[in-house]
């Protein structure tokens, strides 16, 4: 045990812990540095509108992913629950794209979205709809989902095996039950599938919500932020401001915001999963 | 539903159909980058359309990708990162999983919280604190560095799978084989770990994903070429100037070969090595 | 035997871990920081230079522009910068001169009569607080690259002034061709090129330096204006506002856009990927109501680490005497040019870089935004920027919403 702990406190604890000091100082990373109290945090939720867009966009994020992710998720997981020939081809290829980097997804997706060459493009054009032409990321009012849409493409295979998992370990005699009882499919998903999932669904959402808070690197290679902010999240502002404006006072500050943000959500399934010991 | 699998049944058909063409859409963009993959830079320039097969194939880009794109040397020191992380990172994770419900641990509960407080932190965080400690004892451009990085960062997520799948074996075990006279270690090593195969694999699956996608603190803990792993080799085809994007999807493609292989080594033990982590 | 497994790993790792280590007994090594896009060109410099200094092993890591920006600054509070690194100027190499990162070269330059060897203006582009805080690479404008092809296919001029700059827009634009391609963080120099066009030569310098009020600034509203007018007559790929330089690039290589705003690197990208030269040319972009006008330039440069020592400062300086010396350029076509060093003569298939330094000489120039401005400050610009041209902030509002940042950062400052 104690080699385990030992390297996580120094690699995750130690150093997260010196950010968080770090968040109520003003320093560029080399040169002076300067007690500050309170006021990065202050000026984050007072004066910097970018941050707010960005805490904003985080949030948007988490709804839906909570939404869309795990529906999509679900659903896969009830239709793979079934047995038939092929089974763990179609599940491997809907945790597929799981398996790729986020650079990697960046890339694809780019080439989806844009709007001279792109698949959509393509796609309208096949149906007739070429005119339209929407300029995919360009614009800010759906730049975001479109970035989202790459992420639900990437991210639904991990739920899904969750749900498969609690899928497997409900006991057949419970639908057995309700199927002499008169109960029809859709009754037996609410009433069976869905209780009987409670701590499937907990993992997930606190995943879920752990990886919305995080988003970055996809966000990153489609869009850098833009446009005008409107894909801003957290962790990519928090980049910028540590690395490329050399604010580390600030960049620790978001970090903090972000931590505990994360804690709210993930503190009850914390205390959820260790109830039962 | 046994009887009804041999006779035709319409219901059977809808759900194929429906689920064959949800696949389909969701390979859709990974047939793009195949096909992108066997195109040549004029292909792009004289508007061959996306989903158009190129008049002449250009196998040639898996070649220039392997060779001349390095990607065989990125995929090199991918593999030796992995193959070392991942063993290691399944070995401390367990035994802490281990030690957490087996061997009455005070105050076990704490430190399970405490381990998992590690999977809210973003990494960006502890980017700077551990270059500067690394550059200090001159470990930067070291696989080791890295290799210690990924096992301090995978640790929370492996402790949890193992943990719930630990939690799921009798305890009556533990008894039994205390009374045959083993300690601790041989409870560990020759019970407890045989059994726990499925979580190992699903372990071995995610962390080795993880590992070998991740981009963030491989960049900047790694700044030399010969050492990039796979994400920022790629990124390398990413020049300022003229993407060679046949060459770089045939590199996309590429990357994606070792991480399939261990997805379909490991993957049948691999939903129900996952229910550790669903039961909690 | 899950020990003996693990101890193996174990050992394994320790030795790939010091195999790097070893490595560095026998020669001089120069570790190099250089951006992606001079990797065809200075791979091969890299290795005719190492098979003439057996002695000298140079370990060249290649990064993307941002990367570039952000890796050195990581590397700057970790203490890890390599020995050397490439760096575009302005605020960028000023960094690392005020935190004292990098070896002045100053007496360096002195003893070795660099003023003989460099231009004077690229040399006082390396030169912040009285230190020389890099070695003068290149000296790059901004200017007009075109398809000469389409050009003639429309009966168009080369645009001398602003009114025929947009009369060649407009018969491009009926003819189903974007007439500039840009993307967003490169349509500043569209934008700064409009400054300079409406503004006094006096204003754009003080905006640039934060001494002007950018709210109070006519020339300022009046170039988001103008530009706001081309973004939606469809003077700029549909695109662009999500694109990045290599799409940007792509449009003007496939024909579907005319022209682009960019530095010499586009004529050493053309020669590189042996495109054909005839079907290029380039112009001064009309900046002044008189015609041409100052350039947007800024010197491109290596800085040194400050620890290098003696032997490694030396081994470097043979190297870049060896990258631009005559056998090099003639062996090496891709190098950037046109050089910053006195009397370098562009080699034949340049015609692309040819007469830029003239017309820099002639007109003179202005800082590239980017390279002056604080980073935060032009991160509030480049979303300001967007928002202009989306139409959520009106022309006239924009200087004065950029302002509010360029207070706030000289109170933080």
């Amino acid at each position: 045990m104690a080699p385990g702990l030992l390297i996580y406190s120094s690699m995750v604890v130690v150093p997260a812990i010196y950010s968080v000091v770090l968040s109520f100082f003003k320093w560029n990373g080399i040169g002076k540095i300067t007690a500050v109290g309170f006021r990065n945090y202050v000026n984050l939720f007072t004066r910097d509108t970018v941050f707010q867009i960005a805490l904003k966009n985080n949030l948007v994020w988490i709804v839906l992913t909570l939404v869309f992710t795990t529906s999509m998720a679900l659903g896969l997981a009830l239709m793979l629950n079934r047995s038939f020939k092929g089974r763990t081809a179609y599940r491997a290829i809907f945790y597929f794209p799981y398996m790729l980097s986020w650079v990697v997804i960046g890339i694809i997706w780019k080439w989806i979205y844009n709007p001279n060459i792109g698949f959509l493009d393509e796609m309208l054009k096949l149906i007739g709809l070429g005119h339209l032409n929407i300029t995919w990321l360009s614009d800010p009012n759906i730049a975001l989902y479109c970035v989202f849409m790459a992420a639900l493409w990437q991210s639904t295979g991990q739920p899904m095996l969750y749900f498969m998992a609690g899928l497997q370990a409900i006991p057949h005699e419970l639908y057995e039950a309700a199927e002499v009882d008169g109960a029809g499919t859709w009754s037996s998903f609410v009433h069976i599938t869905i209780p009987q999932l409670r701590e499937t669904f907990v993992i997930v959402f606190a995943t879920l919500v752990i990886s919305a808070m995080k988003v970055y690197d996809v966000v990153y290679v489609m869009t850098e932020g833009g446009p005008a902010n409107s894909t801003q999240t957290l962790a990519s502002y928090m980049y910028s401001q540590t690395f490329a404006f050399s604010n580390l006072g600030i960049g620790s500050a978001i970090a903090t915001v972000m931590m505990v943000v994360m804690m709210v959500v993930i503190i009850p399934y914390v205390l959820f999963t260790t109830k039962q010991d | 539903m046994q009887q009804v699998q041999y006779k035709f049944n319409w219901k059977r058909l809808v759900f194929y159909v429906s689920i064959t063409l949800l696949a389909l859409v969701w390979l859709v963009p990974i047939f793009t980058v195949f096909l992108t993959s066997i195109k040549s830079t004029t292909d792009f320039y004289s508007g061959v359309g996306l989903f158009e097969w190129p008049d002449i194939p250009q196998w040639g880009n898996f070649k220039n990708a392997w060779i001349g794109g390095r990607m065989s040397m990125y995929m090199r020191n991918g593999l030796i990162v992995c193959l070392c992380k991942v063993p290691l990172g399944i070995f401390f994770s367990s035994m802490l999983a281990f030690a957490l419900t087996r061997l009455n641990v005070k105050r076990n509960r704490a430190i399970f919280i405490y381990v998992l407080i590690g999977m809210m932190l973003p990494l960006q965080v502890v980017l700077i604190p551990v270059n500067i400690a690394y550059s200090r004892l001159g470990l930067t451009n070291t696989y080791i560095s890295l290799i210690y990085a990924y096992i301090g960062f995978g640790i929370p997520l492996g402790t949890l799978i193992f943990r719930g799948f630990f939690n799921g074996i009798p305890k009556e075990l533990d008894q039994a084989a205390l009374i045959d006279g083993c300690n601790s270690w041989r409870l560990y090593s020759t019970i407890i770990l045989p059994l726990a195969k499925p979580a190992i694999a699903t372990v071995f699956i995610i962390d080795f994903l993880h590992t070998w996608n991740e981009f963030m603190v491989q960049s900047v803990l790694i700044t030399r070429d010969s050492m990039k792993t796979v994400p920022n080799g790629l990124l390398s085809f990413f020049g300022e100037f003229s993407v060679d994007y046949g060459l770089l999807n045939a590199g996309v493609l590429l990357s994606i070969v070792p991480v399939l292989v261990t997805y379909l080594l490991f993957q049948r033990y691999f939903v129900y090595g996952m229910s550790g982590a669903v039961k909690g | 035997m899950k020990k003996k497994v693990l101890s193996l790993l174990l050992t394994l790792a320790l030795l790939l871990g010091l195999s790097g280590a070893a490595l560095a007994q026998e020669s001089v090594i120069l570790t190099f920081w250089t951006p992606t896009w001079r990797q065809a060109a200075e791979e091969p410099i890299i290795a005719d230079f190492m098979a003439q200094n057996p002695d000298i092993k140079i370990e060249a890591t290649f990064y993307t522009s941002e990367d570039m920006k952000s890796k050195t600054k990581i590397a700057a509070s970790s203490g890890t910068l390599p020995d050397m690194w490439y760096n575009w100027g302005g605020v960028l190499a000023d960094f690392y001169a005020e935190n004292g990162l990098i070896l002045d070269l100053a007496q360096y330059a002195k003893d070795n009569n660099w003023s003989e060897k460099y231009l004077a203006g690229a040399m006082e582009q390396c030169t912040y607080d009285g230190q020389l805080i890099g070695l003068p690479q290149n000296l790059a404008g901004l200017v007009m690259y075109y398809r000469v092809d389409l050009f003639d296919q429309f009966g168009i001029a080369v645009p001398t002034t602003m009114e025929e700059l947009e009369a060649a827009a407009d018969v491009l634009l009926k003819n189903g061709i974007t007439p500039f391609s840009s993307y967003n963080k490169h349509m500043m120099r569209y934008h700064e090129a409009l400054l300079e066009y409406y503004s006094t030569k006096e204003e754009h310098d003080d905006l640039l330096l934060l001494k002007a009020d950018w709210g109070k600034s006519e020339a300022m509203t009046k170039s988001f204006k103008k530009l706001k007018e081309w973004y939606d007559k469809g003077y700029f790929p549909a695109d662009i506002l999500a694109s990045d330089t290599s799409t940007a690039k792509m449009y003007v290589y496939s024909g579907a856009s005319a022209m682009i705003m960019e530095n010499p690197g586009m004529a050493s990208e053309i020669v590189a990927n042996n495109y054909d030269l005839a079907q290029y040319g380039w112009f001064a972009f009309p900046s002044s109501p008189e015609g041409k006008g100052r350039v947007s330039a800024y010197a491109k440069m290596v800085q040194f680490n400050k620890n290098i020592s003696d032997e490694k400062l030396a081994a470097a300086m043979k190297f870049w005497d060896y990258y631009y010396s005559d056998e090099s350029l003639e062996a090496h076509p891709a190098i950037e040019q046109p050089t910053a060093r006195i009397g370098a003569e562009l080699p034949e298939n340049y015609v692309l870089a040819q007469g830029l330094l003239e017309l820099i000489d002639e007109n003179g120039s202005y800082f590239t935004m980017d390279l002056k401005v604080p980073a935060e400050v032009m991160a509030k610009y480049f979303s300001v920027f967007d928002q202009v041209l989306l139409g959520t902030i009106a022309p006239e509002n924009a200087g004065a919403e950029i302002q509010i940042d360029v207070e706030n950062y000289k109170l933080n400052n």
